[in-house]
């Protein structure tokens, strides 16, 4: 008898090392349903009130530059920059071959026009193969806020607009589904993906069940559920604590005593407990607006609990003023913390009752930060919290710090956590990876067969 | 002439004093069956009442003890033998067993007197259960005035001990005890029962309730005929 069997074993096992091998190595092709709690009416980018879909108008848009993991500028749009002294006047030059999800290229003329949209205080033209931004002060942190959401490169057009972005929408309607298919001619190289599908407007539950049906391979996770999300066997990614929780006053302080007093109320708070017991950990305690990740200074803001303190400066204080907290009522986390706020101050001799509705003296808000770059992002976030606008002189640390601190000093806002984003990821999407903004990086993500 | 006129005044005084004795007596009469029958209502009303607390109060001690029986409840009190507890891990506890169990309020409360995890008021935990002398556990249901965030209740409490080693674990639970509480009561036709919750230093007609909620604008409107009565 004649041994075919051996030729015959290794033919096997040759195909299906390579069957194998095709199951683990990237490839083109499939859908990606993401779902998601917001559910924006519009896709315009430099709509201010669309903070948490700016991972929307990433698969889009794209902005002249971006940052990189450290924060540094790179290359996008514009292949190089330059500002002339006093950094006032920059100079941005655009790469040659991009085309809008139309198909009309991507000129200065069209890049200055959006930028013009964005922000109608700059003087934004185009001159040759180069845009020129001119600011009425110096601008020496341009490069990283031209990198925000709202300065990404739109034509708009008749009631449409159209990106660069690596997807093109393929379906849209407002507030309740997005289709996005690949670009063949994206400047950058075609996304694995073919497609992605996001269904908007679901609260979080409802797209946990999605996640676990297998309805949806990418969720949004609530801070204090992701741990507890991932002791259940599911993929929890998760940012940089990027998102700051906080009690903000709606004016400034009147009088000494009403200063006094809300020193009393920032010492009395047990951040800790709220962190570990209410959000399982899913943040930080913070006593600055900036996470210390991001300046390595947080730590010289406190945010311990000093009850001791606390009493000590209730007590030089003749009548204290009981204040309203208000929260939003969706959030039933946010009414456990509000809850611990009022126990907390009541420890301290103050009273805080709290409320769902308007008009309260101070709110309990959470703010995303926009940006990984500590300037931008402290200004976005004095913006967000109605307080005045921080002033650098330079990019220094020092400056940085005096500027957070000016804010702080201003009592209108009491730091309370820094908060981490988290993502429940399907086991069949490989090479995801977020970002410490809390920003997806998708430009590698491709999606395996499903396990039976 | 003057005879008649004589005659028919002591006729009119006779017939007057006949009619107002026959008026008084029927007056009186009416008055006093109204006054038993009514006094009889609000006996039975009261019985009703009595009866309808105790059994509400068996029902908050069954309950809690079920819970103090429960998988869940001796696995939270191995936990707390073992040492501190984490509070983190039984922050939504309450609440769902809560749920569960038809309980309005219910906490989870340690040897100190520590609350673990409270259904009422989650962001209780560590806080310390005051009100509750937990040296000595009363067997029966109890009133107890709750504290909640934005205002203060009235409930119905009991509370059971699980002790697995040296440190105990306090199950205390409890109904409010509230307008529908009284529209549970079957009241005669006619007949209306206030409750005044006693939670303030002074009255308040706020704390005076009915079967609808807020008793105060219809006693208003009612110009305070009927007879409010009060048990707490």
């Amino acid at each position: 008898m004649r041994p075919t069997g051996f030729p015959l074993l290794v033919v096997s096992s040759l195909l299906w090392a390579v069957s194998a091998g095709a199951g683990t190595r990237p490839h083109y092709g499939g859908t990606l349903d993401v779902q998601m709690q917001a559910a924006p009416v519009s896709l315009d980018p430099s709509d201010s009130n669309q903070l948490d879909c700016r991972n929307l108008f990433g698969l889009l848009f794209d902005t002249l530059i971006s940052l990189d993991e450290q924060g540094g500028p790179e290359p996008a749009l514009a292949t190089s920059w330059q500002s002339e002294p006093g950094n006032q006047r920059w100079r941005l030059f655009l790469r040659r071959g991009v085309t809008f999800q139309d198909g009309a290229p991507v000129t200065p003329d069209a890049a200055a026009a959006s930028l013009r949209k964005a922000n109608p205080t700059w003087k934004v033209f185009s001159e040759g193969e180069a845009i020129i931004i001119e600011r009425d002060s110096p601008a020496p942190n341009l490069p990283a806020e031209l990198t925000l959401p709202r300065n990404s490169i739109v034509k708009r057009e008749g009631g449409k607009i159209s990106g660069t972005g690596p997807f093109a929408v393929s379906l849209w309607d407002p507030g309740k589904r997005l289709s996005l298919t690949a670009r063949d001619d994206y400047w950058n190289g075609r996304a694995f993906l073919n497609a992605i599908e996001v269904e908007m407007g679901k609260n979080l539950r409802e797209q946990m069940i999605s996640f676990d049906l297998g309805k949806a391979q990418v969720i949004e996770v609530a801070p204090e559920q992701a741990h507890r999300a991932n002791a259940e066997g599911r993929r929890v990614d998760s940012s940089a604590p990027v998102e700051l929780l906080a009690l903000v006053f709606g004016h400034d302080p009147q009088l000494p005593d009403d200063g006094r007093q809300r020193q009393a109320l920032a010492l009395s708070i047990d951040r800790e407990s709220m962190n570990t017991v209410v959000l399982q950990g899913g943040g930080e305690p913070a006593g600055g607006l900036l996470p210390n990740w991001m300046t390595g200074y947080g730590f010289l803001f406190p945010a311990a609990l000093n009850l001791a303190q606390a009493r000590q400066v209730r007590s030089e204080i003749p009548h204290t003023t009981s204040w309203t907290l208000g929260y939003d009522p969706a959030d039933p986390t946010a009414h456990v913390i509000a809850e611990r706020i009022a126990l907390n101050a009541r420890d301290a001799g103050l009273g805080i009752q709290i409320t769902s509705g308007t008009g309260a003296d101070l709110r309990l808000v959470r703010i995303p930060l926009i940006s990984i770059d500590p300037q931008i992002a402290l200004g976005e976030l004095a913006a967000g919290l109605g307080l005045s606008q921080p002033k650098f002189a330079s990019s220094s640390v020092d400056d940085l710090y005096s500027a957070e601190n000016k804010l702080l000093q201003s009592q209108r806002v009491i730091p309370l956590l820094h908060l981490r984003m988290a993502y429940g990821v399907s086991n069949t999407v490989k090479h995801w990876r977020t970002g410490r903004d809390g920003n997806w990086r998708l430009a590698n993500v491709w999606l395996a067969a499903e396990k039976p | 002439m003057i005879f008649r006129r004589k005659l028919l005044a002591v006729f009119a005084l006779t017939v007057l004093v006949s009619v107002a004795a026959v008026a008084w007596s029927i007056s009186s009469l009416t008055r006093r069956a109204f006054e038993k029958a009514s006094e009889e209502r609000t006996a039975a009303l009261v019985a009703q009442f009595r009866r309808e607390f105790n059994r509400r109060g068996e029902e908050v001690a069954r309950r809690v003890g079920t819970i103090a029986g429960s998988e869940g409840t001796t696995r939270m009190a191995l936990a707390l033998s073992h040492g501190s507890p984490d509070y983190s891990a039984y922050l939504n506890e309450a609440r769902s067993v809560a749920d569960n169990q038809q309980l309005d309020f219910l906490e989870f409360v340690d040897g100190q007197g520590t609350i673990i995890s409270s259904a009422q008021s989650p962001a209780k935990f560590g806080y310390k259960e005051s009100l509750i002398p937990m040296s000595a556990i009363p067997k029966d249901a109890f009133l107890k005035q709750e504290d909640l965030p934005d205002v203060a209740a009235l409930g119905l409490f009991a509370v059971r001990e699980l002790t697995l080693g040296e440190k105990p674990l306090f199950v205390v639970g409890g109904r409010r005890i509230d307008k529908d509480f009284l529209a549970s009561l079957e009241l005669p036709a006619g007949m209306r029962a206030m409750f005044y919750q006693n939670l303030g230093v002074g009255f308040s007609p706020l704390f005076l309730i009915d079967s609808i909620g807020s008793a105060s604008s219809s006693l208003h409107s009612m110009g305070a005929r009927s007879g409010a009565w009060s048990c707490a």
